[in-house]
């Protein structure tokens, strides 16, 4: 019996032809993440400094592939449609790897003078790195989910990096466990979905899903466990209660590397199931992601207000940011023209977004260097003893509000567009709530920037703030970034543009 | 919204489930309590100490090189089944994917998982901590009986 299956397997297996160009970048980031932790061991104390070089060389490198790639310009689909590297991919890696870069320059003298275990720290950062790399080129549940798995698992011990403190690790266990739970019910709605379809490939179950005699009940159970999961990802209203506690224990670098790159990859999934797997299926995910992004929007926002202290309030900020970019999911189904839409619209936010939040993280650890303090009130006067912090912040923040010239407005342009795009009063209804959201934000933004300009430094210290040139360099890329995209959107919406289409199968 | 109907009836379902369980083992289960029943559990013998207790990471850490060999030995059976037809790629590849899997069993060693014996502190902390000061480090002797500028001079 045994003989006869293998033999069988070897009479039918044929040697896969891999395409060494598509997945360059992910080759690239595994080799150096191998690396680091070979030269972690065999080097001494005073050597620490090379694995943050290479871990920066290493995503710098794995860029290349990346730009080559887009200019070749062609879909290339691997493994029989699992795994396809196509303009969205190309533009996602791009994203992935510019934002681990800063997050490398963020984290190279936090964790140099911190103690910390450095090697292991920059071994884990490329580790969840590679898991989003691989999460938006995924075409199929099994490697959605090996790559969901590869990014959160390194980002729970990250978060817990501060050992010995007792809020850090409070951050580590409350993410780690808030994810696990995630991943069952994740995994409870894929199951239902492969168990209805009879397939794990992305295309197979949209084609399978689009057969309106398909059963309504588990399709709405698979729909929404699979939306839920990915929702705490995303840390959306109800399932965003890890976020807070966990931004404010985790390391700085850590907290902006969760709030950016950790939720653009919960994002990408959630584009990949939203309209990939049921785009047919509007009638069950549309009022659910309605529902979540609205909540999403109303209490991320509302308790911001609230906050004292910094980083929380920017993750309550980061909360409602979700909200916006979940918004156009909702109005996604009606048209094929509405969906190119909101893909484009989502895309676009992403970068946006990922630059206006890393920078703002940026300011706030450089400041943080000398007043040693989260709270708001610590950046008191900070225009009059570090102008160019305070300048970028208020870049950072109005651009978050969503005020032109900066590029948070066109991000939000874009989902405007979206939602009015199809007409309907669902639409209509969810562009008011963006709106009056939008509204509310600007009053806690623009109060970090009311405490930075008019009030007093609170202990009259005005010492300059020696700011390490890796963390003005990531200041200086957000900030630039941030202001050429709100002056040029261009730069942005031709990206945006190329990822509409979202090549699926073979 | 009657899409989701199965939802809330799914909800109604895990709720029902869990609030009967609860209900009937405190309705129908016997409660005769001994001081032997509520001990913990060390395979019969009466327990010398406190249960919980902090293992040394050591032990963790020689799960972890089990879980480097099971992984190796996962991926190498498929490709022991199919090693012909691969022919040298396939030789190469598994040796690359050897190189990286064996590297995470250096980086245990090297990090002393297999060092068993009195802990040493593989990193120190700072030298100087900002806690230490003359007054916290130095035991005052002989202060008794003398006044509290002596006190005050001596701290």
């Amino acid at each position: 019996m045994l003989a006869a299956l293998l033999a069988q397997a070897q009479a039918e297996f044929q040697r896969p032809s891999i395409d060494f160009h598509a997945i360059a970048p992910e080759l690239i980031v595994a080799g150096t993440m191998c690396l680091i932790l070979l030269i972690d061991a065999f080097t001494d104390d005073d050597q620490r400094w090379l694995s943050s070089a290479l871990a920066g060389v290493g995503l710098l490198v794995a860029l290349i592939p990346v730009v080559s790639l887009a200019y070749d310009g062609v879909d290339r689909i691997l493994f029989d449609g699992r795994y396809v590297v196509d303009d969205f991919a190309l533009v996602l890696k791009g994203l992935f790897l510019v934002s681990g870069y800063i997050v490398v320059l963020l984290s190279t003298n936090y964790m140099a003078e911190g103690d910390y275990w450095e090697g292991e720290y920059y071994q884990l950062l490329l580790a969840s790195i590679l898991g989003m790399l691989v999460m938006s080129s995924a075409r199929d549940l099994i490697t959605v989910f090996v790559a969901l798995e590869l990014l959160s698992i390194p980002a729970y011990m990250l978060a817990a990096w501060r050992k010995r403190d007792a809020r850090s690790e409070e951050a580590g266990l409350k993410y780690y466990l808030m994810g696990v739970f995630a991943s069952a019910v994740l995994l409870y709605g894929m199951s239902l979905l492969y168990g209805v379809t009879g397939s794990t490939m992305l295309d197979q179950i949209g084609l399978a899903l689009s057969d309106p005699e398909t059963s309504v009940p588990i399709v709405a159970m698979g729909i929404t466990f699979v939306l839920i999961g990915f929702g705490f990802k995303v840390s959306a209203v109800p399932f965003h209660t890890w976020a807070p506690d966990t931004y404010e224990g985790a390391p700085t670098p850590v907290t902006a590397f969760l709030s950016v790159a950790s939720k653009t990859a919960g994002f990408v999934a959630l584009l990949l199931m939203v309209f990939a797997t049921f785009p047919d299926r509007g009638e069950i995910y549309e009022p659910l992601l309605w529902g979540l992004a609205a909540a999403t929007m109303f209490v991320g926002n509302l308790i911001a207000l609230r906050q004292t202290n910094i980083v929380r309030m920017l993750a309550y900020s980061g909360i409602a940011q979700a909200g916006y970019m979940m918004a156009p999911l909702a109005v996604a189904g009606n048209s094929a023209s509405s969906a190119e839409q909101s893909l484009r619209s989502i895309v676009v936010y992403l970068l946006i977004y990922a630059a206006m939040n890393l920078g703002a993280f940026a300011v706030v650890m450089a400041v943080a260097r000398k007043t040693r303090s989260g709270e708001i009130d610590s950046f008191g006067g900070l225009f009059s003893y570090a102008p160019g912090l305070a300048v970028a912040m208020t870049v950072f923040l109005f651009s978050l509000a969503g005020i032109p010239p900066l590029a948070g407005w066109f991000g939000k342009l874009g989902i405007f567009q979206a939602l009015v795009e199809p007409g309907t009063t669902s639409g209509y209804v969810l562009a008011v709530v963006v709106g009056v959201n939008s509204v509310i934000a600007l009053y806690y933004y623009a109060r970090v920037g009311r405490v930075m300009w008019m009030e007093e430094v609170p202990d009259g210290d005005t010492t300059p703030i020696r700011v390490p040139w890796s963390v003005s360099a990531a200041i200086v890329l957000c900030a630039a970034f941030t202001i050429v995209v709100g002056i040029a959107p261009a730069v942005v919406s031709d990206l945006g543009d190329a990822a509409t289409v979202l090549a699926i199968g073979s | 919204m009657d899409q989701y109907l199965p939802i809330l009836l799914m909800l109604v379902l895990a709720v029902a489930f869990a609030g009967i369980s609860i209900v009937v083992s405190r309705v129908l289960a016997p409660r005769l309590s001994t001081v032997a029943k509520e001990s913990p559990y060390e395979c019969g013998i009466t327990d010398a100490k406190e249960a919980p207790e902090r293992f040394p990471v050591t032990f963790f850490l020689v799960a972890m090189i089990f879980i480097v060999f099971d992984i190796e030995v996962i991926f190498l059976v498929p490709w022991s089944l199919v090693l012909e037809e691969l022919g040298p790629f396939g030789i190469g590849a598994i040796l690359i994917f050897a190189a990286a899997v064996f590297e995470s069993f250096v980086y245990l060693i090297g990090n002393g998982a297999l060092d068993w014996g009195p802990v040493k502190r593989v990193r120190p902390g700072p030298v100087v901590s900002p806690s230490r000061t003359a007054a916290s480090t130095v035991r005052r002797v002989g202060l008794e009986g003398r006044g509290a500028a002596a006190r005050e001079e001596a701290a």
